[in-house]
């Protein structure tokens, strides 16, 4: 028996328009992806060098600013052992770039290596195509063995500490044994003195000291007690401090007057001074006087020089 | 006759070895009489029209559906997750990495592989002859371009799909996210990735429209022949699978 044979109008046209629509698709998506990866961009090559290759791989963003300005195209080891990082950056995006532009390769714990630029001067020559720059590295990465070295030390201490013959322990121990001291009858007293027995004493020396000091209150200062005896001893003393005070007055008047006399002696000096500057200067004179009276007189000697 | 019974051939290895060195071979067969242009002819050319169009308006409308539902669900759930643990700037390339690349493909194929089983062959043609091309059967010619155009179909329209949902799921209703979409796509398809994919869905294509034919065809196989037919098409699609992750990862 024949099956019934299906009849769909314009069956081939449909079959056509689906075949055509399915390959529309995969085209716009081939070319979208091509577009998405800059097929039809300029771009200029822009080469980063680094010592480490480290979670950089294709296709990953240059970012300027929280925007992908670049991407990584190949990367590939130099002859000096570096790692040249080929970027592609789109000719439209390559302004942000300029000479002295800074680019940092940063590595997280979590998440993707990123790759920056910072362009603090954008009034500076625009970066040439093919220029090569260093990058600036910052890896959280790498602190990890010191942070684990650190932290196992850490430990150890803490394990030291911890031990039942550590010294913390010991000495919590103690603190143990005080406290449960001064749950005593006298409290925190027996926790201090070590028993019981101790506190009581102390308390009987404070009560002994205290009778001591009511005496001793009553005796120095109750009525004629040490006191009033001091209070009359101050008394006395005041009287005798200004008996002094009268005779250093007079002693002062004294003194000013013997400055008087030794200024009066000082001026005598100084006439003694002048008068001895005059006899001087007389006896000059009365010297200058025989001289010229010795030259004059027949006496006076030939002082000429004969020539033969 | 039951499973108890199958003949020698398929019981032991170097039976099943045969069986499936049959399989592929008639598989080829029905490709290259696929390929072949004089296998096209008139007849023919309505008849493939005819099971295209049968097929297409039988899945495409319920699978959209589904790799929509499927797509929603998936990208809600990675974005959530992936903003809970701070790490929204990988949400969008997990979901077209996930959807886009790995699971709609294999999701068209099974489901063409499975309604093709589940519905059987449908009648397009009453001319039972041998079309002239390698004596294969014009519907079961007809039936392996139909499925190899739907899988393709439906890989595509479910993409295009997953990724316009992936879009809103992570920028919403809004044009200012394109650029940032544009270039994780990009990130995304790498050429090996873009390869593997056509491959993969080229290679799911034709297991699926072969290789059932191939298994119905084989008059000397014993046991349920759709059943065994899917069988051995789930572990060539698995196959192909795992190629195609070795290809993307490796």
């Amino acid at each position: 028996m024949k099956k019934p044979t299906l009849f769909i109008p314009h069956a081939e046209f449909k079959a056509a328009a689906l075949v055509v629509a399915v390959a529309a698709l995969i085209v716009a998506f081939v070319l979208y992806v091509l577009t998405a990866r800059g097929f039809f961009e300029d771009t200029q090559r822009l080469v980063l060098v680094t010592d480490n290759s480290e979670g950089i791989r294709p296709g990953m963003d240059l970012g300027f600013s929280g925007f992908p300005i670049g991407r990584v195209n190949r990367v590939e080891l130099s002859d000096d052992g570096n790692v040249r990082i080929l970027v592609d950056v789109p000719v439209k995006d390559a302004r942000w770039l300029r000479e002295s532009s800074v680019f940092t390769l940063e590595r997280s714990l979590v998440g993707d290596t990123r790759l920056r630029a910072f362009s603090a001067q954008l009034t500076d020559p625009p970066l040439a195509d093919g220029a090569e720059r260093s990058v600036l590295r910052g890896d959280a990465g790498e602190q990890i063995p010191q942070v684990m070295a650190a932290a196992k030390t850490l430990l150890e201490n803490l394990e030291r500490m911890t031990a039942p013959e550590a010294p913390l322990a010991t000495a919590l121990g103690h603190v143990q044994t005080v406290t449960g001291r001064m749950q005593g009858r006298y409290g925190a007293l027996g926790g201090l003195l070590g028993s019981d027995e101790n506190a009581q004493k102390l308390i009987a020396t404070l009560d002994r000291s205290n009778t001591l000091l009511a005496k001793a209150d009553a005796r120095v200062f109750g009525k004629g007690g040490v006191m009033d005896d001091s209070q009359a001893a101050v008394a006395e003393l005041h009287g005798l401090l200004r008996d002094a005070r009268d005779s250093l007055k007079k002693a002062d008047a004294i003194l000013a007057d013997a400055q008087a006399i030794a200024a009066d002696a000082r001026g005598a000096t100084t006439d003694l001074g002048a008068l001895r500057s005059e006899v001087e200067a007389s006896l000059r004179k009365a010297g200058r006087l025989i001289d010229e009276v010795n030259r004059k007189w027949p006496f006076a000697r030939d002082t000429e020089v004969k020539l033969p | 006759m039951n499973g108890n019974a199958l003949p020698a051939p398929h019981r032991d290895p170097a039976g099943r070895t045969v069986g499936w060195w049959r399989m592929l071979r008639i598989a080829a067969l029905l490709l290259a009489a696929t390929l072949s242009p004089a296998a096209w002819t008139q007849p023919t050319r309505r008849a493939v029209a005819t099971q295209v169009c049968l097929t297409a308006m039988r899945t495409l409308p319920r699978f959209a559906l589904l790799s929509g539902l499927l797509s929603l669900v998936l990208v809600h759930i990675v974005v959530v997750t992936a903003q809970s643990y701070g790490l929204t700037q990988f949400a969008l390339g997990t979901v077209i990495r996930v959807l886009v690349v790995e699971l709609l493909p294999l999701a068209a194929a099974l489901f063409i592989a499975l309604s093709g089983s589940l519905a059987g062959t449908p009648p397009v043609d009453d001319e039972e002859a041998p079309d002239g091309a390698a004596g294969i059967p014009r519907a079961l010619l007809a039936q392996v371009v139909a499925r190899a155009v739907a899988v393709v179909a439906l890989a595509t329209l479910a993409g295009g799909i997953a990724l316009a949902l992936a879009y809103l799921g992570v920028y919403g209703f809004t044009p200012w996210g394109v650029a940032g979409f544009t270039r994780t796509v990009g990130q995304v398809f790498d050429p090996i990735v873009l390869m593997a994919l056509g491959l993969k869905t080229g290679l799911f294509a034709a297991a699926v429209a072969t290789i059932p034919a191939a298994c119905d065809a084989d008059g000397a196989r014993a046991g349920d022949p759709t059943l065994h037919g899917t069988v051995r098409l789930f572990a060539v699609l698995v196959a192909v699978e795992i190629l195609s992750l070795v290809v993307e990862f490796f």
